[in-house]
């Protein structure tokens, strides 16, 4: 189901209501549960069936870890287990990607054979149950919680409906002790938390949510057309096009991702849960590390805790620790979605994290000069450093080899072409507006970092005046044909 | 529970329903604005033109000639068809009703409001969109979202059309009236394009993406079907037109795509005894184009009602 829809609106004033009007702890997680599933199954259709697999896999896997006495014996059934998750992934998502390039090199080394495709149907947000999933059986495999007794708690947690299509991922260990009232040690409670909607947190959840749909509806929703304009054909625009269709789309993907987990965020803390932030400001950013720590935080700190530390991390040699840089950024890319575009992305990204690095560690002198610590210095290191994610974007964005290359020189090789530029602008007034608009209101964000904080201590009418204004200014805007969140296919 | 807690307690209950009365508050504002904003500005929601049908003064004397379809149609100068047509038998009066993004399935809840006005002739005028439907992958299992979609159309077909956005950019544009900044947008259907920037379009196109199926398992087919059945029945002359297309959009258009909208041609042809004047590919090579679909509303492209005119004619004598 598309948040950014009448149905999501209706469907989650419907189980809040009926949450509200449950008084057993017990119906509420069943409830909560059947509500996650239909959730799901409103856009996957049979698909769910993929879900239900995951979640009974894992949780008998996790008892069996757990049950298990040798930390051998441990490892193989986790193996297993991560097989079983990896396999699937593989499989539904990967298959295809992976016949078409044994099929390419078969034709290169003049092969008469083609393996022939499976044209499977992709499942929406596999990447991400997978996973949340991963994350309970490693937790209990390095001994960082118990196994959950209830197969509904664990089911809650792979299928939780607010971060179940495009995360943020969860963590077991951060989720499941959320249900129980008490935790003792790695136990966890016996006694479900009652569901109840607090003050606070309604009103925390609702700006929160109100401000993810701004972000998606009014900003990226609006952009989108502009971005798809410009890169449906690059091939003879120029600089300035690439350029600012590069912006638009830096700005429509952030806005419809980050969005999203708002809207994820809010929604769970209505009902009282709480979920990490997935973004923090990430166009801020002052070095590409620094870009990693505020741009989907929950995938970047999966990768780290689950690849990259478990490849040995920075604690072995330097040459040993860029390529571990590189290989998680390339399986990071590749996790998005099965195209040699994603590879190249996350390559970048590599590469960027990489070079970074070796300046620290070889040119301190340059890394840690005191210029940088000014605020023109802080200044040049966020657009030298959004200068190349902005760069990245492009491969993301565009898949056709030929318009990539193309939009990438216009990029890097910019050829002051000035002739179109006034009837170009006049001709797209509009989501260029949309685009100056979101720059000057993440400016404000960045300023007042505790923005929403100011906002939940305004007086009841002001905050109300201000949430009309914002639905306002999403419904007033939107076309009627709601753009599918970017992440959904991954 | 002692006293404190109870008020305590009470306190927040209290607030909640604040808050939640809040939100229910500026729901209630945005949409009443909402429907109150679209009802004065009818072209943002799709069809509601039609229902301003009566306020249009129609001559009851006469005989009236209606033209439908989309923006393809709209483009038909129906000064010119009724000037040409009045030559021969000036008892008729042509109206161009055509409607911006209109298909049959929007078309049919409004027919029998326009049978009810007795045209002598409908001309309906279509194209590879009208019969275009969204490819939806078969589900094994019940599926809700189609289901609920079904609802809502059942309790107002508009309610899927509505486009708040349009409305609001209408609103904007005429409070500014700059032309510099907002140039009137008839120039894009007056102006002629050249071959160079026809092609340009054509990576913008749908065209490659239509999916057209069979008239078994068509709804907009089906509908058309008893649009033609309605008017039919009430002896009103029917007069079925395949628009024009440009060239460059014929070439991209899928051929498994291009057969199937030809058989549904054929079977109308014959299952309701019309003939169908296809003009799809007509006027390739010439310079009369406003974009891939349209032809420009421009005196140099004048042929296409000429065209039309003649097509009326022709049936009239009949």
């Amino acid at each position: 189901m598309n948040f950014a829809t009448i149905d999501f609106v209706i469907f989650f004033i419907v189980v809040l209501t009926t949450l509200a009007i449950i008084k057993y702890r017990k119906f509420q997680y069943l409830f909560l549960l059947f509500a996650s599933y239909f959730f799901f199954y409103y856009s996957s259709n049979y698909l769910i069936v993929l879900l239900i697999f995951t979640t009974i896999w894992d949780y008998y896997f996790g008892s069996m870890i757990y049950k298990t006495k040798t930390k051998k014996a441990k490892k193989i059934v986790l193996i297993i287990s991560l097989a079983g998750n990896l396999g699937l992934l593989g499989v539904f998502k990967y298959a295809d990607f992976t016949i078409t390039q044994l099929n390419f090199l078969g034709q290169q080394m003049h092969m008469g054979m083609q393996i022939p495709m499976l044209n499977l149907a992709l499942p929406i947000a596999i990447s991400f149950y997978t996973f949340h999933s991963i994350t309970y059986t490693v937790s209990i495999y390095r001994g960082q919680m118990s196994p959950v007794k209830s197969f509904v708690d664990y089911a809650i947690f792979v299928a939780f409906f607010p971060q179940l299509v495009a995360g943020p991922i969860l963590r077991a260990k951060e989720f499941l002790p959320q249900i129980r009232e008490k935790v003792e040690g790695l136990a966890l409670g016996t006694k479900l938390r009652p569901i109840i909607i607090q003050e606070s947190n309604l009103k925390f959840g609702i700006t929160l949510m109100a401000f993810g749909f701004l972000k998606k509806m009014f900003f990226a929703d609006n952009i989108a057309p502009f971005v798809n304009e410009v890169f449906a054909n690059p091939i003879g625009s120029d600089s300035f096009i690439i350029i600012l269709g590069t912006i638009a789309f830096a700005i429509q993907i952030y806005g419809d991702f980050s969005g999203y987990a708002d809207i994820a965020i809010g929604a769970a803390l209505i009902m009282g849960f709480k979920i990490p932030i997935n973004f923090n400001k990430p166009y801020f950013a002052t070095s590409p590390a620094d870009f990693w720590r505020r741009w989907h935080i929950s995938l970047s700190t999966w990768l780290r805790d689950y690849l990259y530390i478990p490849l040995g991390g920075n604690k072995k040699s330097h040459l040993r620790t860029y390529s571990n840089l590189l290989a998680v950024m390339v399986l990071g890319g590749l996790w998005h979605g099965a195209a040699l575009n994603f590879i190249f992305w996350g390559a970048l990204h590599g590469s960027y994290l990489v070079a970074h690095r070796f300046f620290t560690h070889y040119f301190p002198c340059i890394t840690d000069s005191s210029f940088f610590k000014t605020k023109m210095g802080k200044i040049i290191s966020i657009l030298i450093t959004q200068y190349f994610v902005f760069l990245a974007w492009i491969p993301f964005r565009v898949q056709n080899f030929d318009y990539m290359i193309y939009s990438i020189q216009k990029y890097v090789i910019i050829d002051f072409e000035t002739s179109n530029m006034l009837s170009f602008t006049i001709q797209h007034k509009l989501p260029i507006f949309f685009i100056i608009a979101f720059c000057f209101m993440s400016f404000i964000s960045y300023l007042k970092p505790n923005l929403i904080q100011t906002i939940l201590g305004f007086r009841l009418r002001y905050w109300t005046i201000l949430i009309t204004f914002t639905m306002f200014l999403i419904v007033f805007f939107y076309d009627g044909y709601p753009e599918d969140f970017i992440y959904f296919k991954f | 529970m002692d006293r404190d807690n109870f008020w305590k307690k009470y306190y927040m209950k209290n607030t909640d329903i604040k808050i939640t009365f809040s939100v229910f508050f500026s729901f209630i504002i945005v949409f009443t604005s909402l429907f109150i904003f679209l009802s004065i500005d009818n072209d943002s929601v799709n069809h509601i033109n039609h229902f301003d049908f009566g306020p249009l003064n129609l001559d009851p004397l006469s005989k009236k000639i209606f033209l439908f379809g989309s923006s393809q149609i709209i483009r038909l100068n129906a000064t010119l068809i009724n000037e040409k047509v009045k030559m021969i038998d000036d008892t008729y009066t042509v109206y161009n009703l055509a409607e911006k993004g209109s298909n049959p399935t929007d078309t049919l809840p409004f027919i029998d409001e326009f049978i009810l006005e007795k045209p002598t002739i409908i001309f309906y005028g279509f194209s590879y969109r009208d019969f275009n439907v969204e490819k939806i992958e078969s589900n094994i299992l019940p599926d809700p979202n189609h289901e609920f979609t079904k609802i809502i159309e059942n309790i107002d077909p508009k309610l899927n059309t509505i486009n708040p956005k349009s409305a609001t950019l209408k609103i904007i544009r005429n409070s500014f009236q700059n032309e510099v900044i907002f140039p009137d947008d008839t120039d894009e259907i007056i102006t002629i394009l050249n071959d160079t920037q026809l092609r340009n379009q054509v990576h913008l196109s749908d065209a490659p993406k239509l999916h057209i199926p069979s008239s078994d398992v068509n709804k907009r087919v089906k509908d058309m079907e008893k649009i033609i059945s309605k008017v039919q029945d009430n002896n009103i002359k029917l007069i079925l037109f395949v628009a024009p297309l440009n060239e460059h959009y014929l070439e991209i258009i899928p051929e498994s795509e291009k057969n199937s909208f030809n058989l549904i041609v054929q079977e109308l042809s014959k299952k309701y005894n019309v003939e169908i004047y296809d003009y799809s590919d007509k006027y390739v090579g010439l310079p009369i184009w406003a974009d891939l679909v349209h032809v420009a509303y421009n005196k140099n492209a004048i042929i296409y009602s000429e065209d039309v005119a003649k097509i009326i004619i022709n049936e009239i004598g009949k």
